[in-house]
């Protein structure tokens, strides 16, 4: 059963779909790919809704610090970097406020295959729902 | 009950009933009358202290909005009452209701307060003492105040003004007219009226006197609100309620009852001749709304959104039924109202023959029944692509709101 909030129940018109959720990284300290992850926990995700999961991304490319409380799971080594690419955008706003991430595709050692990015412009991992 | 402004500007008439859920209590148990009496705002959540909501007029140094320890600390042999707000709103409904017979354009401004845009009503009324004669006699049982100006703010201080069943109208230069009433009047929190005070402001031609910016300085955009006020302006616009159709019955009980046995029947009742009606003819309702007065309780109301619009008596008393099987009433009913709401404007329904035309009318069909059950758009929505040619994947596709 879910517990009543007291609050009243607000809907927005327009909520954005696979938003990056905020994970922890350990990463290689020569190559700078990563070497372990703690991605966000399913059922977590899932109780907070299309409001929230983990971090969203804004407009102008920075990314909005959200649920930081969203219970992630245990260390994973990452068994596979199967492909990486660089993401520059918006590099007509300026240095500070273009979009820069360095994409990985992982195979983790429980076998489960995810995309992860490292935001420049932060300097934190998400993990990149698609 | 929807709003929309009106856009039109004029002389306003406010009515004002002070000490309304007080005169609400005192109307339903005469024993309140005479005595000092406190009605304690509902409980907030997360506040640590109760307000006083209102309290009898003659009880000195208690005004409402001020903390209840502070209200009991001044005056002793206080009676405390819960708020009955559903009671006082019912009540309030039906002066609101009385008024719009009267008046086309009125406003709610709350428990005891409401605009009246009396611009163009000359050729039906006459002049402005002959519409205020019509409005003091819309509202019976209650003392009722009357005041007309060229804004809001100007009409509600001359009714505050007023005495019990008049009218008064402010003519002139407004700055004047504000400049011998007390602070306390100003529709701001009791904490900034005291801290008025603590200046030594107390009256409104000392707020007038300064400049704006200095109750900028301290007060915030608060007090450039003050300042306003105390010269009698008042942007805001008369936002009026917008008439939307509904068909009522009512019926009372020989007996009050808590016997489903003997309330359904009179629901079918009402039902039968709420669908003979003529507005009724041929056209569907979304929503039933009950409303009874229960035998020294609070009044009782139901609202029933049906799943599919009804057209018949039978359809609708058949979804009201499933709705009371589990419900404990909170009392006898002593009298019975069904209004039936969302009245739909068609006279049948053509279904189309292609299926996904079909499809999205049944879905646009169940956004209103669940629009109509939640009072508010459902949270359901639809993937639409947003920019689909983005490198940024979140960007590419969104959640968008369905509406009908």
């Amino acid at each position: 059963m879910v517990t009543d909030t007291g609050k009243a129940p607000r809907t927005g018109a327009i909520k954005p779909l696979n938003a990056p959720a905020a994970i922890q990284v350990r990463v290689d300290g020569e190559t700078g790919a990563p070497v372990a992850v703690r991605l966000p926990v399913l059922a977590a995700s899932a109780r907070s809704g299309g409001r929230s999961r983990g971090r969203q991304a804004r407009p102008g490319g920075q990314v909005r610090p959200d649920r930081t409380d969203a219970p992630l799971s245990p260390w994973q080594a990452v068994t596979i970097v199967d492909d990486r690419w660089k993401v520059v955008d918006e590099w007509w706003r300026g240095e500070n406020q273009q979009i820069t991430r360095m994409y990985y595709s992982l195979v983790l050692e429980n076998g489960q295959r995810t995309t992860a990015f490292h935001d420049f412009s932060g300097g934190a991992w998400y993990r990149q729902a698609s | 009950m929807k709003t929309g402004w009106t856009g039109a500007r004029g002389p306003i008439a406010c009515v004002h009933l002070p000490h309304f859920p007080w005169q609400t209590e005192v109307a339903r148990r005469p024993e309140f009358e005479g005595k000092p009496l406190i009605i304690v705002g509902a409980e907030a959540k997360g506040a640590a202290i109760r307000n006083v909501l209102d309290c009898s007029p003659d009880l000195e140094g208690v005004v409402p909005g001020m903390p209840l320890s502070e209200a009991l600390s001044r005056q002793r042999g206080i009676t405390l009452l819960e708020p009955d707000m559903p009671f006082y709103r019912l009540t309030f409904d039906r002066v609101l209701k009385a008024l719009c017979e009267r008046c086309p354009d009125v406003e709610d401004d709350g428990l005891g307060q409401a605009y009246v845009g009396i611009w163009g009503l000359e050729g039906l009324y006459g002049d402005d003492a002959h519409v205020v004669r019509v409005l003091a006699n819309a509202v019976h049982g209650f003392d009722l105040r009357i005041g007309i100006g060229e804004n809001k703010w100007l009409s509600y201080v001359a009714a505050a003004g007023s005495e019990h069943g008049r009218g008064r109208k402010v003519t002139g230069e407004p700055g004047r007219f504000m400049s011998r009433f007390q602070v306390d009047i100003l529709p701001v929190p009791y904490e900034s009226i005291q801290r008025l005070h603590g200046f030594g402001l107390h009256r409104m031609g000392d707020v007038a006197a300064l400049p704006k910016g200095a109750l900028q300085a301290q007060f915030g955009p608060e007090g450039a609100r003050i300042w306003e006020l105390a010269n009698g302006m008042d942007g805001r616009p008369l936002v009026s309620r917008q008439q939307v159709e509904v068909v009522s019955e009512y019926l009372t009980f020989p007996d009050a009852t808590a016997n489903l046995s003997a309330i359904l029947p009179a629901i079918e009742s009402l039902l039968a001749r709420a669908y003979t009606r003529p507005e009724m003819s041929r056209r569907f309702a979304r929503e039933a709304a009950l409303e009874a007065q229960v035998f020294r309780r609070s009044p009782w109301t139901l609202k029933v959104a049906f799943k599919e619009p009804a057209g018949s008596k039978n359809h609708a008393l058949f979804a009201i039924k499933v709705k009371l099987d589990g419900i404990v009433l909170p009392g006898p009913l002593e009298d019975l109202r069904l209004t039936l709401g969302g009245l739909t404007g068609e006279a049948g329904r053509q279904e189309s023959m292609w299926s996904e035309v079909r499809r999205g009318e049944q879905l646009q069909v169940a956004v209103r029944q669940l629009h109509a059950r939640l009072g508010e758009p459902p949270p359901i929505y639809q993937v639409r692509e947003m920019e689909p040619w983005s490198r940024i994947p979140e960007r590419r596709h969104a959640l968008v709101q369905l509406s009908p």
